[in-house]
């Protein structure tokens, strides 16, 4: 491609119409340059992003690319003055192709940059340069100028595109948190809109550069001063929702509780009295000489004996848990383990009083756990269910163990989400459990899976 | 530290409490090990006495996990020797009603569990078996380096053998660290940084691994990753690899470079 010798940047373009003042003919020419000029510089970015992201390396997106090209420079020859907005606006039209979150904020980011810097730090460069080797700016030094200026302007799109790649490769994962993006992405498209409005603004009414600084510094100010009071307010809003959500599900929480309790006592009334009623009927039943309904009592109260001797609702130790949350899901979960046949024991050598966690977090976490283990358990053959209050000083564990069929290879990735691991039955929850106990800072948890799985929960007392 | 492992027994009752002595005293005499019963009884309070009194001897100890009338259980028994001798073998001799397995497991990381219920011949076998295991791993235990590491949790200390560890990573939350070993993942509270510095024998390989460097299988210079047996990876920063490496060969590990 033929180098065009364009005054590439807005400022010094109107400088030089200002110096020769040759009248509309000049003009005319130089629009013409300006838009080829614009040409290179849209194509620049585009390029730039291409290269940056693969998604971007598809047919449709170099046809838009060329037409972009062609509709820009249609446009620029009609009319100039906001061809900086206009070419922002076209680059950003590219991220329509962008699918993926992750390449839309690296693309997004990089064009915004990228333009920022080669329209203000490019400009400023090349005249620092000039004025350095005491050029002029005439007719013939304009050539040179161009040349400087574009390899300036391209060395910076080049270092923005590099330094996001870098940043990208060393903060992985600060790039897939989505909030943390969004911020950043909100906060470079403030400072380009206020770079576009501001430019645009002293192009139109001839305004200086230096004071073109000093009113950025004061928009920028004024939008982040807004943006912080809106997100300030927005994120104490959802706060309060969500502490008045969780107040209301631990109420509901506790008439569930106390509810179950109360039935499982009844329950164990009722059984109480009817074993009592059947005694006594059966003295009634012994008394009279009826054989049939005599041998039809035995077999009848014989196997109802058996069903009721077996009481799925107690487990030994289970009066020591005072915390009602924690008692309420292991009397709950234990009996439908029981139920399934399997085995299960709980160990509290200490009575063991309210725990410092929310009783919502407390029974989710331990649901799950439970859960898991039943799941894990119901295929073995002799499987069993354990758990164990651990008192110290200072600290409560809660330890869920049960038996496994195979020994666990890889411990961490069972704590990942959305890995699911259906033979051992652990895999589903436990990214759920992760997420629950990451926040708490008195909460800490190990899991380990030498002879049994076991997941320890350690809540230290506040 | 003397030569002899020392074995002690508490029950408090007599005649089981003499027929472990008789069982003890027997199978150290057959085969001839450099042991020695202790001490016998039926009072929690007069082993704890002897233990005080001798601090830094290391011993195997039959103890029943319910003494009646007395103030001291088995559990807080277990625990007091556990402070005076870390590496304490404790064997819990008990009826199964009694037995907390989960909870005894994690308070004091006893030798074994022997279940009354099973019978003379049964308990018996398997005592013998503790004494054999026992003196093995205390003759073994002065030849092969014994480092610990511990970590620490809501006030309570707790011991491992330095060769479970991996390797330690930063958690997904503030001040939270992930202690990655053989077969056992632990979270718990603190910084790496910190953690660097309490622990000289594990190398930090990057901003947020600190790794055990007698762990590693293979390094991938390459990918920059560190490998471990089981397949779990850690990254190692670019600026580290040169010592790491240098680390490597100083002390011939058996890592393979790729």
């Amino acid at each position: 491609m033929k180098y065009t010798n364009g005054g590439h940047f807005d400022t010094i373009r109107l400088l030089n119409y200002r110096f020769s003042g040759e009248g509309r003919t000049i003009v005319y020419v130089y629009w013409y340059i300006a838009a080829f000029d614009h040409w290179y510089s849209v194509m620049l970015v585009f390029m730039l992003q291409i290269l940056i992201n693969r998604e971007l390396r598809q047919r449709r997106v170099y046809v838009t690319v060329v037409m972009m090209a062609l509709l820009l420079t249609g446009l620029y020859m009609w009319y100039d003055d906001y061809s900086d907005i206009a070419t922002f606006i076209v680059n950003l039209g590219l991220l329509w192709f962008v699918r993926n979150k992750k390449f839309f904020i690296v693309t997004s980011l990089t064009a915004t940059l990228s333009y920022i810097l080669f329209s203000y730090f490019g400009n400023f460069a090349t005249e620092t340069i000039f004025h350095l080797f005491g050029l002029g700016l005439d007719q013939w030094s304009g050539w040179l100028f161009e040349i400087v200026g574009e390899t300036i302007v391209t060395a910076c799109m080049l270092a923005v595109a590099i330094s996001f790649q870098i940043l990208y490769k060393r903060h992985a994962r600060q790039f897939t948190d989505e909030v943390l993006l969004n911020v950043v992405v909100c906060a470079l498209a403030v400072v380009a809109i206020a770079f576009f409005a501001i430019t645009t603004a002293a192009d139109n009414y001839n305004i200086g550069s230096g004071f073109l600084g000093i009113l950025m510094i004061i928009l920028v100010a004024i939008l982040l001063i807004n943006g912080g009071t809106f997100i300030y307010l927005f994120y104490s809003y959802t706060m309060r929702v969500q502490a008045h959500r969780q107040s209301l599900e631990r109420k509901q929480y506790d008439i569930y509780v106390n509810n179950l309790e109360s039935s499982y006592q009844n329950l164990r009334k009722f059984r109480h009295d009817y074993q009592n009623i059947l005694l006594s009927l059966g003295e009634y039943i012994h008394a009279t000489d009826n054989s049939e309904l005599k041998t039809y009592f035995d077999e009848v109260v014989l196997q109802s004996q058996k069903s009721l001797t077996r009481d799925f609702g107690h487990f030994d130790n289970l009066e020591r848990i005072k915390d009602k949350s924690l008692k309420a899901i292991i009397q709950n979960k234990f009996s439908v383990a029981r139920q399934a046949g399997i085995k299960v024991r709980l160990e509290a050598s200490e009575p063991v009083t309210q725990l410092a966690i929310d009783p919502v977090t407390l029974a989710r976490v331990s649901g799950i756990l439970l859960d898991n283990a039943i799941e894990a358990v119901k295929s073995q053959a002799d499987g069993q269910i354990a758990v164990a209050v651990v008192k110290y000083p200072k600290m409560v564990e809660l330890v869920f163990a049960n038996s496994i069929q195979a020994p666990i290879a890889r411990l961490d990735e069972l704590m990942t989400a959305g890995h699911t691991s259906k033979g051992v039955g652990h895999g589903q929850g436990l990214a759920t459990v992760r997420e629950l106990l990451d926040p708490l800072d008195n909460v800490t948890y190990e899991l380990g899976a030498r002879d049994q799985f076991e997941f320890i929960i350690s809540i230290e007392s506040e | 530290m003397s030569g002899l492992l020392k074995t002690f027994v508490v029950e408090d009752d007599p005649e089981q409490l003499a027929t472990l002595k008789q069982i003890i005293n027997n199978h150290i005499m057959i085969n001839d090990f450099d042991m020695c019963l202790t001490l016998a009884t039926g009072e929690a309070q007069a082993l704890l006495d002897e233990v005080n009194a001798h601090p830094d001897s290391e011993g195997l100890y039959f103890l029943d996990i319910d003494y009646p009338g007395q103030a001291l259980n088995g559990l807080e028994l277990a625990s007091k020797i556990r402070e005076q001798d870390v590496n304490a073998k404790i064997v819990f001799v008990s009826t199964h009603a009694e037995m907390a397995f989960l909870t005894f497991e994690r308070r004091i990381e006893p030798l074994d569990f022997i279940v009354k219920d099973l019978g003379q011949a049964a308990v018996k076998e398997k005592v013998e078996k503790d004494i054999r295991i026992a003196y093995e791993r205390y003759t073994k235990q002065g030849v092969s380096s014994k480092a610990m590491f511990s970590y620490s949790k809501g006030g309570q200390l707790f011991n491992l053998p330095l060769s479970q560890v991996l390797f330690i990573e930063t958690g997904m939350s503030r001040n939270k660290l992930v202690l990655h070993l053989v077969d056992r993942i632990v979270q718990y509270n603190g910084k790496i940084s910190d953690e660097t510095v309490a622990h000289p024998e594990l190398f930090r390989v990057h901003k947020s691994f600190l790794v055990n460097p007698n762990m590693l299988v293979r390094v991938d210079k390459q990918a920059q990753l560190g490998y471990f047996e089981n397949g779990e990876t850690i990254d190692i920063a670019i600026r580290k690899m040169h010592d790491l490496l240098a680390l490597i060969k100083q002390a011939q590990l058996p890592v393979k470079l790729n």
